[in-house]
């Protein structure tokens, strides 16, 4: 068997060009490359006064339509707006509170489309308190 | 089975313009009745397996406050849906096409026009798993990221697809004249030099996939999506090394001992571990790089 010059010639056709897409690909390792949340307000455990709006900051844009936000007081759905990307930042989103929230435990529930067709959930709870 | 579908279909379209023109005389037809054949059993797998993908994302999709038909409707509105309801129709067309596409690539304009139709179909779906993957989701680096995977997915359907290809003309040689010995000599060298093409450019896309979504090499064995990525890696050593045996031990042999039985049951073997890699790879495309 001559195993040799096919070899030979794979190395030199294709090693070589991939080498030179795999050396600047590497260069531009970036920690955001798959989509999660960041943070949001009010964060995950917090006790805060009632809010008028819940945000949430993302690690990338979600697809369009994909976002879903909701605030439950326990079983119970709590009425808001749909969440709305901001203006400036399309990894960004809003929801606004259309009540003033009673003291009490909250979770934000929400989910979301990533750019690569993963449904991503989470929920972040929290509790009211009125000063 | 969306990833077998379309690996077949392009399979099918890659083996009727790069292997189908360069076999000689009568054969000729009788390879590209096979092309279509896998063409054929390619779309039906596509279609079914749209069906699948659609049920699957919108199980993943479903907020139990509001109706299932609200939820599908949101979820065709989003870039996913669009890429999917391209696929989708695409898929049908492609179906339509290879019915109509010329057995012996002979026949009216229309029928060899269903070819050129059916191939470009199935070369456009090939995006699909790029626009709704991890290459989509690799956001600064999508301008190769995306075209990576399309190659990856192209590459991919030129090997095994072509595999595939490769044992339905044999069956149907062998059904008509009964010896496949002949065509196998005759197309195994043509095919040979596609799958070697086409394996280079899926090592490397593959190894250009593994560099941006494994963030260290530890992630390798720490990570859900690392554990998968190294068994899909030796499922493709496994096929690489089969897929040599085939090229350069039993070619060889294909009018010795035992004809072209021996090279065939490889054949059939390696065909089996790409569909197990198939497997794998879907499983790695639902799986986050970050899950731990």
């Amino acid at each position: 068997m001559r195993l040799g010059r096919p070899v030979a010639g794979w190395f030199r056709n294709c090693a070589i060009p991939l080498g030179l897409v795999l050396v600047p690909a590497g260069a531009l390792d970036d920690p955001a490359l798959h989509f999660s949340l960041s943070r949001s307000e009010p964060a995950a455990e917090a006790t805060v006064s009632p809010p008028e709006e819940l945000r949430l900051w993302f690690t990338q844009a979600p697809q369009d339509h994909s976002m879903s936000v909701r605030l439950m007081a326990g079983d119970a759905p709590v009425e808001t707006g749909p969440p709305i990307a901001a203006a400036e930042d399309d990894r960004v989103y809003s929801v606004a509170v259309g009540q003033t929230l009673e003291e009490g435990g909250y979770n934000i529930v929400w989910r979301a489309m990533a750019a690569d067709g993963h449904v991503v959930r989470g929920e972040i709870p929290f509790t009211v308190r009125v000063p | 089975m969306l990833f077998a579908g379309l690996i077949t279909t392009w399979g099918a379209a890659s083996s009727r313009w790069l292997i189908a023109p360069r076999v000689l005389g009568r054969r000729r037809h009788s390879v590209i009745g096979a092309a279509r054949t896998v063409g054929l059993v390619g779309s039906v797998a596509l279609l079914a397996g749209a069906g699948l993908v659609f049920w699957r994302q919108l199980r993943d999709f479903r907020d139990p406050l509001v109706p299932w038909g609200e939820d599908a409707s949101v979820l065709l509105a989003t870039d996913w849906g669009l890429s999917w309801r391209l696929t989708a129709v695409g898929a049908l067309l492609a179906l339509v096409a290879f019915v109509f596409a010329a057995s012996d690539g002979r026949g009216s304009d229309l029928r060899r026009a269903s070819w050129i139709v059916a191939s470009a179909l199935a070369g456009v779906m090939c995006a699909f798993p790029a626009f709704t993957g991890h290459a989509a989701g690799t956001e600064g680096l999508r301008w190769l990221s995306i075209p990576a995977d399309i190659l990856h997915v192209l590459a991919a359907g030129s090997w095994i697809g072509g595999l595939f290809f490769v044992l339905i003309a044999e069956r149907r040689e062998r059904r008509r004249t009964g010896r496949g010995n002949a065509l196998l000599a005759e197309v195994l060298p043509l095919y040979s030099q596609v799958a070697l093409i086409a394996g280079a450019v899926l090592i490397a896309t593959g190894v250009l996939a593994s560099w941006l979504h494994v963030a260290s090499l530890d992630a390798l064995v720490s990570t859900r999506y690392g554990r998968i990525l190294l068994t899909k890696i030796g499922l493709v050593l496994v096929v690489l090394i089969l897929g040599a045996v085939n090229w350069r031990v039993l070619t060889p042999r294909l009018w010795g001992v035992g004809g072209a039985r021996p090279l065939r049951r490889n054949a059939i073997r390696e065909l089996t571990v790409a569909h197990l890699v198939i497997l794998v790879a879907a499983l790695l495309a639902r799986t986050s790089p970050l899950e731990g």
